[in-house]
């Protein structure tokens, strides 16, 4: 701020000085000549790189007994995305019908901010969305997430040995377990540099991680396989079924079953391009202006003056989510139709 | 609107003075209760409640869980009261005022503590399978009275609610849908009922403390106004065999023991009035309930 | 007749304004208290801060419903005329009565959440840039016909259904204008999305006559002291 020679003389600043104390205008200023902040094009998408996270005990090279089940790596830009899945266990018997019905992955959220502290609404809001994408597209089956549970029982020479209904006939298992479980899944995301919305990198990881993802085999052993123990609490007699004795076979897995496509996601903004910067942010409108789709947003000029949202979510011929926000520049059919077929070629692009 | 609720000293006093003559804002005599509106919503378990300008809600739900280790033999029952700023704005989102874990607490004491519901009867599998009875109160308007509002809501609610009907065949457990099978109601053990006392001092404050004139005015079910002045409080739970269940003082303008005896004799003829009240009103809705049924299975040629 | 039941306004005393709407088995209170001072973290130098906040009819608040106060802040931000209460708060609550949908669908919800605020806020005398109203479909199949979509769906339809929507236009002179808000799940083709917004579109503009007629109703009921 330092002033050498006086008098009046108009201010000038550096475009990223600029970008942080108008965003607006500089964010004007870039479309007016056809360009945005980051110097993309109004319809350029940052590049992708996907990659296994080689976090999970399947495709690691070393042996680890880690307890991710399927990972992946995703950078785009500065950002990166790992996503790791585990999973937990838990009894359920369900019926024909009932198996049929769509799961869900458990997606946890974390973006890198430097400091530690309770999730804020924005990973809040991405655990869910992600939540319930997965669960209304249906590419995840609660039959794909039952527990193949075999049964270890000891030879005569004192060797044991392990039988799984479906790679053994019926005979040589001496009973099947009355009792069912199944796994669920837990998506954990770890965001470093987050430089704009998050759902399109957060999705192709969590996508990567669920197709890499190997769920391992389990059995109980045969003479716990239906063990009672007696309780006695306040005057009251009665058994407690032992819970915990299904244990992971680690050696033997199978990969999670994907039902259709999960699809890629791509997210874009429509923002008016002032003909001429009027300065006056009211929302009154004025017909001299043109409004503009910008792909994949990036950057806080983009973030807080391109209110209006299209994010899609396609897999092929098909539509997972189309989420919409229009609150600023009026989102037409045209806007619409010409995402769609952006993100359907990018889809085509990135998952061929 | 102001968020905070202050009262101006020209109200103060005029409420104070009213009061000491046994005249107060709405009418309503030193020792009577309001008026309490209970009205039963379609699906089992949903009651509103409302005491003048004081309103609320109780949804009683259940599901099946897993039962505490230390009680194997035992439901789970949750009762939970959180107070959004719809009630006032007061009321902060997200942070319970020292009123609010007071309200909790309370509420917690008189019905969960007392044993209005019979834990024993929702076991379903020794150590493994329960049911979990809860009770979200939403508090939706504030004129004060929402201890004894919220405690008549969660006791109209439990005895109104019906829990799916379950048959247990060796290891799976089934349960029957609404309209599979007629489902059961709750056990309900007791039905405690809480009336709030609130006392005010005509006289300076030391004059209470030395003891020589126990002059303090009580007054029964305070509106908002009255409870933002009052300087102590009195919370009596009783139920209609006429046993204490829990008595609440905390803190405030001291005052004469006997007067206890007194003031529970008075709550004791609330409590039986509207112990009385709830009963009718959900003999009426099962009487309109069990017509529907009466209608709709006369349609069925079966 | 529009998929709105019923709708009332003034039900509240110690708030601003407040509205119930009921739509098939779904109904929700709303509050509003407002412009009100801010708490300093709150507070923004130009615009109206706006605390949103939804609440389950059964059990406690989770990221279920902060994904639905996301929806139904980026449909409020953008219609009320924030810069006119600078450094104020607009506290806006929406207690969920009955759901009429299940855990996993916030569809019904969604559109009764944003139609409720519409009318409290209009209770409250907060400024609005537009009138607004939303609603919900399904879509049994795929492919399905045009006519197949279902307005308003059941808990039942929705669980049967392979897509839901919800869809929020703002009205101007009784026509629906901007689409505010439209989120689809589930699978659907382009062609049934552009088809949902058209449906949509007319309905909230069904939705919005009896909004009319239930501000008329109160206007009359607040002003009746000038006869």
């Amino acid at each position: 701020m330092s002033e050498t020679d006086s008098g009046l003389r108009p201010m000038a600043f550096a475009p990223d000085i600029l970008a942080r104390i108008a965003p607006e205008l500089s964010l004007q200023r870039h479309l007016a000549i056809g360009l945005r902040p980051s110097l993309r094009n109004f319809h350029e998408f940052r590049p992708v790189q996907t990659g296994d996270g080689g976090l999970s005990r399947y495709t690691s090279s070393s042996q680890n007994d880690s307890p991710v089940l399927g990972s992946a790596v995703l950078k785009s830009g500065n950002t990166t995305v790992i996503c790791g899945i585990t999973a937990g266990i838990v009894e359920e018997k369900l019926s024909e019908q009932a198996l049929a019905e769509a799961a869900s992955v458990y997606p946890v959220v974390e973006i890198a901010r430097g400091r530690m502290g309770a999730p804020t609404d924005e990973e809040m809001i991405l655990s869910q969305k992600l939540f319930e994408t997965v669960h209304h597209a249906g590419v995840l089956q609660k039959a794909a997430l039952k527990v193949n549970v075999g049964i270890r029982s000891q030879n005569s020479d004192g060797t044991s040995e392990v039988f799984y209904p479906d790679q053994n006939s019926e005979d040589d298992l001496m009973f099947k377990p009355s009792r069912e479980w199944s796994f669920v899944l837990y998506a954990h995301f770890q965001v470093f540099s987050r430089e704009g919305p998050m759902f399109d990198l957060c999705w192709g990881a969590l996508v990567k991680a669920l197709q890499a993802t190997q769920l391992p085999y389990a059995y109980i052993d045969e003479r716990i396989a239906d063990i009672k123990v007696p309780i006695r609490s306040r005057g009251h007699f009665g058994t407690v079924r032992e819970n915990y004795m299904l244990a992971c076979d680690y050696a033997r897995s199978q990969p999670l079953e994907i039902a259709g496509k999960c699809g890629w996601s791509s997210s874009f903004g429509v923002v008016d391009a002032h003909s001429e910067e009027s300065g006056d942010m009211s929302g009154d409108i004025q017909m001299d202006e043109s409004a503009v789709l910008l792909a994949d947003l990036q950057g806080e000029a983009e973030e807080t003056n391109v209110v209006s949202r299209i994010t899609v979510v396609t897999a092929g011929e098909l539509l997972h989510n189309v989420s919409i926000v229009g609150g600023g520049a009026t989102i037409t059919k045209q806007f619409l139709k010409q995402a769609i077929e952006v993100s359907r070629r990018r889809a085509a692009d990135l998952l061929a | 609107m102001v968020k905070g609720l202050e009262i101006s000293t020209n109200e103060q006093t005029f409420l104070l003075e009213a009061l000491q003559k046994g005249i107060r804002m709405d009418g309503r005599k030193v020792d009577e209760f309001r008026n309490v509106e209970i009205s039963i919503g379609d699906e089992y378990g949903y009651i509103e409640i409302r005491m003048g300008k004081t309103k609320i809600l109780a949804r009683v739900s259940a599901e099946i869980t897993q039962p505490f280790e230390d009680r194997p033999f035992e439901g789970v029952f949750q009762i939970s009261t959180e107070v959004s700023p719809m009630a006032s704005p007061m009321f902060e989102h997200n942070r319970q005022s020292s009123n609010e874990v007071l309200i909790s607490r309370l509420i917690e004491k008189a019905i969960r503590r007392s044993g209005a519901l019979d834990l024993e009867s929702l076991c379903i599998v020794a150590g493994s399978k329960c049911w979990l009875i809860r009770a979200d109160l939403h508090f939706l308007d504030y004129d004060g009275g929402f201890i004894d509002a919220s405690c008549i809501a969660v006791m109209v609610g439990l005895s109104h609610f019906r829990k799916p009907d379950i048959s247990i065949n060796g290891d799976d457990i089934v349960v029957h849908s609404i309209e599979e099978r007629e489902p059961v109601p709750l056990s309900i053990l007791h039905m405690p009922i809480c009336v709030t006392f609130s006392f005010f001092n005509p006289h300076d404050s030391e004059a209470n403390i030395k003891g020589d004139a126990n002059e303090e005015l009580s007054i029964i079910d305070a509106t908002l106004s009255e409870e933002l002045l009052r300087q102590g409080e009195l919370t009596l739970t009783l139920n209609k065999n006429r046993e204490v269940c829990q008595i609440s003082k905390a803190g405030g303008l001291p005052m004469d023991a006997l007067l206890i005896m007194d003031l529970a004799k008075k709550a004791y003829t609330i409590t039986e009035r509207l112990t009385d009240q709830i009963k009718a009103v959900l003999k009426e809705d099962e009487l309109k309930r069990s017509e529907k049924n009466k209608l709709l299975s006369a349609s069925n040629a079966r | 007749m529009s998929s709105v039941n019923t709708a009332q306004t003034s039900l509240l005393n110690r708030v601003d304004g407040s509205s119930q709407v009921e739509s098939g088995a779904t109904k929700v209170l709303c509050s509003v208290t407002g412009p009100i001072e801010a708490k300093s973290r709150q507070e923004l130098p130009t615009a109206a801060a706006l605390e949103i906040i939804v609440r389950p009819a059964v059990g406690v608040s989770s990221t279920r419903e902060k994904l639905l106060e996301d929806k139904l802040r980026s449909v409020l931000s953008s219609v009320i005329v924030r810069h006119i209460y600078p450094r104020q708060l607009i506290q806006i609550v929406v207690q969920v009565l009955q759901a009429g949908e299940s855990a996993e669908y916030t569809v019904r919800e969604t559109a009764a959440a944003i139609n409720a605020s519409f009318l409290a806020l209009i209770d409250a005398n907060v400024a609005l840039h537009t009138s607004f109203s939303a609603t919900c479909l399904a879509a049994p199949t795929a492919q399905s016909p045009k006519e197949k979509f279902i307005l308003s769906p059941t808990a039942d339809e929705l669980k049967k259904a392979l897509s839901n929507h919800v869809v929020a236009y703002s009205i101007v002179n009784g026509e629906s204008e901007k689409l505010l808000l439209s989120d689809s799940n589930g699978s659907f083709t382009e062609a049934q999305l552009y088809h949902v917004l058209d449906v949509g579109a007319a309905e909230c503009e069904l939705i919005h006559k009896k909004f009319r007629q239930t501000a008329k109703e109160k206007i009359e009921h607040d002003y009746v002291w000038q006869c």
